[in-house]
């Protein structure tokens, strides 16, 4: 089970080195061979949260939309959540050879970030492996954005897992969006409340567009698809 | 003998003849003749012109007589002069004095026969132009040719539109002054001249520091030390040596707060900006201009035109803000002098910005079209005065998902969208289809071409692929949406992974590594393989040494990851739910129970902190790694191991590398986890405020000390 030949903690030396390029690199390549040389997958795992409150009260509100994409990741990779650990229900999966870890943190969500934190650790997951996913009210409805790294905009989620995370906001994040409160509403308010019907529909059709994205972000991190990604996304209603 | 009369002497009898002279006054009883004394209020004295009249017409005579007495012409001009013509001048206007210049309370300096009153007052500097501007219709629009200027006057350098004009409103007349005159029109007479010379002001010369009175003055430069203020006529001599960033940063940072700025609407740059800001540059050496509205589209433009036009360098520019430096050997006496335009021309008739049916479309397309964009969701709303500069971008981007784009400008004034929409035409290659409610419909063209490379290609697009450096991944990946950046620098590769859900295109990836060497096979490699694949590697010049060796391990990734996950069961730290059970209250009640009951988990510490100490410890570690995965007492560690952590624990927080690395020495049988599992459990535990446990630690601490002694 243990072959002394290697270690994980080799891996994790790897990447620990080289701490400037810790982006999949693209490498020169003088001969006529294929582009599929040009990147090199890392097989590091990927540690995949989605935010949200536990038990069924919270299921289906906007502030869940978190959970709500890792499980349709869950049934997309056919990886089944079964585990608890560190205050979270996780799952072990691959898609195509990259291990992921798909968790939903079962603290509520001021706390999330205890959890995370754990997590990365035992798994020794990079920090720039950990994919937070997560509801974001600054985007419109049913549109998703992928960011190598940002700031946490008035979630407490998200603040708290950059807490737990040494500080460090250099962590991608998928965020979906969920639109501004309407007038006056409270924010707790809002975020607590189930999608309207149309919302949701909207929100169905981002859950797959986004699995798809991760997908690629897994297998060849960030490159101009996500970069399409995201304006694809960003324009997708302003169609006719 | 007197004689005595009853009547005062003299007898007067009422006059018959009243008095003629209404002067002499009636009480006064002289006698009208040979009355002595009365002789000064009897003679009527004759007024000052009357006697100057008189003089002249003396002279006058005179001198015709003293003509026409000399017949003999050569006998006159033989004849010497006896004396010197010496004008004696009128009593109003004295002759010049013998001793010119001198001043006395008698007499004053000699002015001259005529005295100028209202002499007009000369610039120091004659006006540049004296030729009479012509107008000229041109592809670049209208514009005003004046010989000996520098370049073509228009009334706005930035929003001309760049077609040529259909006709004119009005007869065609420069909006200049008389160019005659030297001074500017004013529309007055001249003010009467000053008694002080006027003093033309020069940048070199500044006035002295504590003199009242004087609006303050911006010494020139920047200069290094050592360097002085030239006076130089050509704009890079002007400008001088390029600037360095400390005094960017220096300039930028003064001029930041100052509220004086000009202001840029939307006539961007008009012809009299030109003088404002060569008055801005008197006193200060940068000029902030803030622009708004219709000129902020083409930000490039404005700048572009003002280094040309002006002669300044732009050293910051943040959306609508502008900041232009005069230049190290600026001096306002050495300005070029423009005319002013006194008002503004009319603009001429251009051609219409939107045809009923727009080339590269029928009619029935274009309706259609019109048809759709009133149901099309506008990307963005303008404000009236907004600032711009994305516009362009986002009209870019948005293309690449639709076809028609619709930009809500309600609220602004008809005329500025109209601009606005004509600068889109020009910038972002597009067509106009429809301006109706305040919003602008534009199409992309039938020869719009994506900026992104599709991502379905699977062939080989690029045979000779770029070099993408270190730093240029950094930016592209942290700047997602210059998707033209990352499109020149990145290619089509990494799409290839993207829809092809089975493995054999990342297998491939590996297989073609060994292609390279000429194995050829793409199946799932096997331990001989990946032996070949590093020994051959291992001779090929690739960049990245690294990755081949965890080739192999990457295999086992996922395997290690479920190791890892068995292990943390195995500890207690991790609880497996039957498969049925997974109903979100009954997990979190789970978690919630089982979380009361597990170890805690490690705390994510980020590894950069640690990295010299791993660099030294690689080899040691993998042995130990090993221990410590066999034995899976996370629960309870060994005391010397407690005893480790502990005082590695508390010198964590000072980034004393270098103290860990000698533990880590001395301790050199103690297990050290690198994955930090051990040490945060540790922490976990201290952070705990438990006046017990602290005793606990204290005490291991103890003990350790004596483990070290």
């Amino acid at each position: 089970m243990f072959c002394s030949a290697y270690t994980p903690s080799c891996i994790y030396h790897f990447h620990v080195n080289k701490p400037v390029c810790r982006k999949p690199r693209f490498r020169v390549c003088s001969s006529t061979s294929s582009e599929s040389d040009r990147f090199k997958v890392e097989y590091t795992p990927w540690l995949i949260v989605g935010l949200g409150n536990p038990g069924n009260k919270y299921h289906g509100t906007r502030h869940n939309v978190g959970f709500e994409m890792i499980d349709k990741l869950a049934r997309k990779e056919g990886v089944l959540m079964n585990t608890i650990q560190s205050k979270a229900l996780i799952g072990i999966g691959a898609i195509e050879e990259v291990p992921i870890l798909l968790a939903k943190p079962q603290t509520y969500m001021n706390f999330s970030g205890e959890s995370v934190g754990s997590l990365a650790a035992h798994y020794q997951v990079p920090l720039r492996h950990i994919l937070l996913v997560y509801d974001e009210m600054a985007l419109p409805n049913g549109v998703l954005r992928l960011q190598p790294k940002g700031g946490q905009g008035y979630h407490n989620g998200v603040k708290s897992v950059m807490g737990n995370l040494d500080g460090r906001r250099n962590f991608p994040r998928l965020s979906i969006g969920i639109g501004h409160p309407p007038g006056n509403m409270d924010m707790k308010a809002f975020l607590l409340q189930k999608f309207s019907t149309s919302e949701r529909r909207q929100i169905d059709e981002s859950l797959e567009q986004g699995s798809e994205a991760v997908k690629t972000l897994v297998l060849s991190g960030f490159s101009e698809g996500i970069s399409r990604f995201n304006l694809v996304q960003k324009y997708k209603f302003h169609k006719v | 003998m007197s004689l005595k009369l009853n009547t005062p002497f003299p007898i007067f009898a009422p006059s018959l003849f009243p008095n003629p002279n209404p002067r002499a006054p009636s009480e006064i009883r002289f006698s009208r003749w040979g009355n002595a004394n009365a002789e000064r209020f009897e003679q009527r004295r004759r007024t000052q012109e009357e006697l100057e009249a008189e003089i002249r017409r003396d002279r006058r005579f005179d001198a015709a007589t003293s003509i026409v007495h000399t017949q003999d012409s050569a006998a006159a001009s033989s004849e010497p002069k006896t004396s010197p013509f010496r004008s004696r001048g009128t009593p109003s206007q004295p002759s010049a004095r013998s001793i010119p210049g001198r001043r006395s309370k008698y007499s004053k300096p000699d002015y001259g026969p005529t005295r100028p009153k209202n002499k007009p007052k000369v610039p120091d500097s004659p006006p540049q132009l004296g030729a009479k501007p012509e107008v000229k219709l041109s592809e670049d629009g209208l514009s005003y040719v004046i010989d000996g200027a520098p370049f073509e006057f228009k009334y706005s350098y930035t929003e001309t539109p760049k077609v040529k004009p259909l006709k004119l409103r009005e007869a065609p007349y420069a909006p200049f002054g008389p160019t005659t005159m030297g001074r500017p029109w004013t529309g007055r007479a001249p003010l009467p001249q000053s008694q002080k010379p006027p003093r033309e002001f020069d940048s070199f010369q500044l006035p002295p520091v504590g003199k009242k009175g004087v609006k303050p003055v911006q010494k020139p430069g920047p200069f290094r030390p050592g360097v002085g203020p030239r006076y130089v006529y050509t704009k890079e001599e002007i400008l001088g040596e390029p600037l360095t960033k400390e005094e960017i940063r220096e300039l930028v940072t003064s001029c930041l707060k100052t509220t004086r700025q000009l202001n840029m609407g939307r006539d961007g740059l008009t012809h009299n900006m030109l003088n404002n800001i060569h008055d801005l540059w008197k006193r200060r050496r940068v000029c902030k201009i803030k622009c708004k509205g219709v000129c902020t589209v083409d930000m490039d433009n404005v700048c572009e035109q003002l280094e040309e036009k002006i002669g300044g360098k732009v050293i910051y520019r943040r959306g609508g803000v502008i900041f232009l430096f005069r230049g190290r050997n600026y001096n306002h006496r050495t300005r070029p002098r423009f005319p002013l335009m006194l008002w503004k021309p009319a603009a001429p008739v251009y051609p219409r910005l939107i045809q009923q049916v727009p080339e590269g479309l029928t009619l029935k397309e274009a309706t259609a079209m019109r048809r759709k964009g009133r149901e099309l969701m506008p990307i963005c709303k303008l404000g009236k005065n907004g600032v711009y500069c994305d516009l362009v971008k986002n009209v870019r981007e948005a293309f690449e998902v639709c076809e028609l784009v619709r930009i809500d400008c309600q609220g602004i004034k008809g005329s500025d969208f109209r601009k606005i929409g004509a600068k889109l035409k020009d910038l972002v290659p597009c067509v106009l289809i429809s301006f109706e409610n305040e919003q602008i419909l534009i199409w992309r063209g039938r020869e719009w071409k994506s900026s992104l490379t599709v991502p379905d290609k699977k062939d080989d697009i690029l045979r000779d692929i770029d070099v993408d450096t270190v730093s240029e991944e950094d930016e592209a990946s942290e700047s997602l949406n210059h998707t033209q950046t990352v499109n020149q620098n990145s290619s089509s590769g990494p799409m290839e992974f993207q829809h092809d859900p089975d493995g054999d295109e990342l297998c491939s990836s590996t297989g073609d590594i060994s292609a390279l060497e000429g194995a050829g096979s793409t199946l799932h490699a096997s331990s001989t393989e990946d032996v070949t694949t590093d020994n051959s590697l291992g001779d090929h010049q690739e960049p990245e040494q690294e990755s081949e060796t965890s080739e192999e391990i990457n295999r086992q990734s996922v395997e290690r990851v479920l190791n890892m996950m068995k292990q943390a069961v195995e500890s207690g730290a991790a609880l497996v739910l039957d498969a049925a059970d997974l109903d979100p209250d009954t997990v979190f009640a789970r978690a919630v129970a089982f979380s009361s009951v597990a170890t805690p988990g490690p705390v994510f510490q980020h590894g950069l902190r640690k990295q010299p100490a791993v660099k030294k410890e690689e080899k040691r570690e993998f042995g130990y790694k090993n221990i410590e995965a066999k034995t899976s007492s996370a629960v309870v560690p060994g005391r010397k191991e407690v005893a480790a952590t502990v005082e590695r624990y508390d010198k964590r927080e000072k980034e004393g590398v270098e103290l860990k690395m000698e533990e880590l020495d001395e301790d050199y049988r103690e297990v050290i986890p690198h994955g930090t599992l051990k040490v945060d459990e540790l922490a976990k535990l201290l952070a705990v405020v438990v006046p017990g446990r602290k005793e606990v630690a204290v005490r291991e601490k103890g003990y350790e000390k004596q483990e070290k002694e």
